[in-house]
């Protein structure tokens, strides 16, 4: 029997695909279906295309759609014990935020056990799915046992933080960065060892509850936000902890298509360096702002993912209005290339404008950075991006707050003391007696010496 | 489910959907108990020679009831590069061959006791005679 070319075989996966077939496990199923009729039918009809029409008909109209949904309705429906467990985890630690809001007692404990529910729920399924006689790769147990070993040393850090252990700055370290590089590194290898048959169960996983994983990105996001914002540290680090490993899995899914997607593949690549690219450098530099480590260009460099998310958006619609020149691609195009203008402007700090010395400056490019989300919703890659980098900026909004530091830096040259109190309530921007002395010495200069 | 059985009532006139409803899970696991492993493609064209073409299973009918065993753990899959595509195939799990024990003897029991039921119907005779 005659085996189909790599183009023909291309054909039919792109047809699959444009028959709204979404999910990867029956994509492959189908393709060898088609492949298998295809190549049974040449042996009596040996020119492709007529071979493929037959094939064709002998199904009905939206059958393979059906087949999908067919699959959805009988997969759905159950809610297994394990996710009635995870959501009444959810409710646990919904309820401690609330408690603990409301100065209730034991809502803290309430709070860390519930997370290291969460945790333990994760490692639990990990691990069932370890021990599971399917025909798992190597690769694929290793980094069972990668992702098992991050969250092991995530809940020994968290516990070192919460008891004032020495030693935990090291851990959440070591664990974070691992975090931070491990996604990268994985799709990387995946790419260079272009293994096909290395099953995508982990990523089909992920792709099914993908949407399960953003809510959960979004409440925690938000409430990571609330707590830094009520200055409740603890909170809002385990809040940021989640919602970073949250990105890492978002990551990995949303980058896979790159190298399944044969079609376009120059162009995806490019587009996962620049958002690899953009993510290591929001997360790297949240990581800075989490720790208060001092590094001078991360207070520069509060613009640079929104540039870089512009950036990305530019060569994305660039590309796309070429080719579809449609006028939806051209505005989303021009929408881009404002939100890119503007962080540059921003960045550079160029403008004049009399709103870049206040907190205020960040309204505009708030409402722009909405309006790109919104309008990058369909494509997945973009949406993680997005979302990573609404997160940073939400995480980050405290340190917003204070003056421009350069414009500061320039006006108050000569005036050393004033210089060293601000300094020091600009890197510790949670403490407010810092920002006191600040205000005070600023007062008593203002009163005329006699 | 209902879907499927629609399906299959359109599709499959020759035995209504009441006879076919039920026995496709059991018909795959027999399948598969016999066969070390076999793919999507493999387990139609199976079926469609073992009936005499009687049973022409759809795309819409096999692969849901593959994917369901699969998530329930009574099928375990491996991948295989053919070609220039990836090929699943679908082998029992110790949990899988144990119910597709079961079910072999349920539904030969099943059957069975049918073929009394149509064979001695005295009433039913009684009805054809008349």
């Amino acid at each position: 029997m005659p085996y189909l070319s790599q183009k023909q075989t291309e054909f039919i996966l792109m047809d699959i695909r444009q028959r709204g077939i979404t999910m990867p496990e029956l994509e492959v199923d189908l393709l060898d279906f088609l492949c298998s009729s295809v190549e049974q039918e040449m042996e009596n009809q040996p020119d492709f295309e007529s071979a493929y029409l037959i094939v064709l008909k002998t199904l009905k109209p939206n059958e393979l759609k059906m087949t999908q949904q067919n699959i959805r309705d009988l997969l759905e429906n159950r809610v297994s014990l394990l996710e009635k467990v995870t959501y009444l985890t959810l409710f646990a630690l919904l309820s401690g935020i609330a408690g603990y809001l409301l100065f209730i007692p034991f809502a803290g404990a309430l709070i860390s056990i519930s997370e290291l529910c969460l945790i333990g729920l994760y490692i639990y399924s990990n691990v069932r799915w370890y021990f599971n006689p399917d025909g798992k790769s190597k690769s694929q147990k290793a980094f069972i046992l990668a992702a098992v070993f991050i969250i092991f040393l995530f809940i020994i850090s968290i516990i070192f933080k919460l008891y004032h252990w020495p030693g935990a700055g090291y851990l959440m370290v070591i664990s974070l960065s691992i975090l931070i590089f491990l996604p990268i590194i994985i799709s990387l290898m995946f790419f260079i060892k272009a293994d096909k048959a290395a099953a995508h169960v982990l990523i089909d996983i992920i792709k099914k509850n993908h949407k399960k994983a953003e809510l959960i990105l979004f409440i925690f996001l938000f409430m990571g936000f609330c707590a830094r914002m009520l200055l409740i540290n603890f909170l809002g680090n385990i809040f940021i902890i989640t919602t970073l490993f949250c990105f890492a899995i978002l990551f990995i899914s949303y980058t896979w298509p790159v190298f399944t997607t044969p079609n376009h593949k120059g162009r995806r690549i490019l587009l996962w360096i620049v958002s690899s690219v953009a993510y290591s450098l929001a997360l790297i530099t949240g990581l800075f702002k989490i720790m208060q480590w001092p590094f001078p260009l991360i207070n520069f460099s509060v613009n640079l993912p929104y540039i870089l998310l512009g950036l990305m958006a530019c060569i994305w619609y660039g590309v796309e209005a070429s080719r579809k020149r449609n006028s939806q691609s051209i505005i989303l195009l021009l929408l881009s290339l404002i939100l890119f203008v503007y962080s540059l402007l921003l960045y550079r700090q160029i403008s004049t404008f009399p709103f870049l010395e206040s907190s205020v400056y960040n309204l505009p490019i708030l409402i722009l950075f909405v309006v790109v989300l919104v309008a990058f919703y369909k494509h997945q890659l973009f949406r993680v991006v997005a979302i990573s980098l609404l997160g940073y900026y939400l995480l980050a909004f405290p340190y917003s707050q204070m003056p421009n530091k350069s414009l500061v830096n320039s006006v108050y040259a000569n005036d050393k003391v004033f210089l060293e109190l601000y300094e020091k309530s600009y890197q510790n921007p949670q403490n407010e007696a810092y920002m006191k002395q600040l205000l005070e010495y600023n007062e008593n200069k203002m009163v005329p010496q006699n | 489910m209902n879907n499927i059985y629609k399906y299959f009532f359109i599709h499959y006139i020759m035995y209504s959907s009441e006879l076919i409803k039920g026995t496709l899970k059991t018909i795959i696991l027999k399948l598969l108990s016999e066969h070390k492993k076999m793919y999507g493609y493999e387990i139609i064209q199976s079926i469609k020679e073992l009936s005499g073409g009687k049973i022409d299973m759809a795309v819409a009918a096999i692969y849901p009831v593959l994917h369901k065993l699969k998530d329930d753990g009574e099928l375990t899959v491996e991948k295989t590069v053919v070609g220039d595509r990836v090929r699943i195939y679908y082998s029992l799990s110790t949990k899988g061959s144990s119910t597709a024990r079961e079910k072999i003897i349920e539904f030969t029991d099943y059957l069975s006791t049918m073929k009394k039921l149509m064979d001695f119907k005295p009433g039913l005779q009684s009805i054809a005679l008349s």
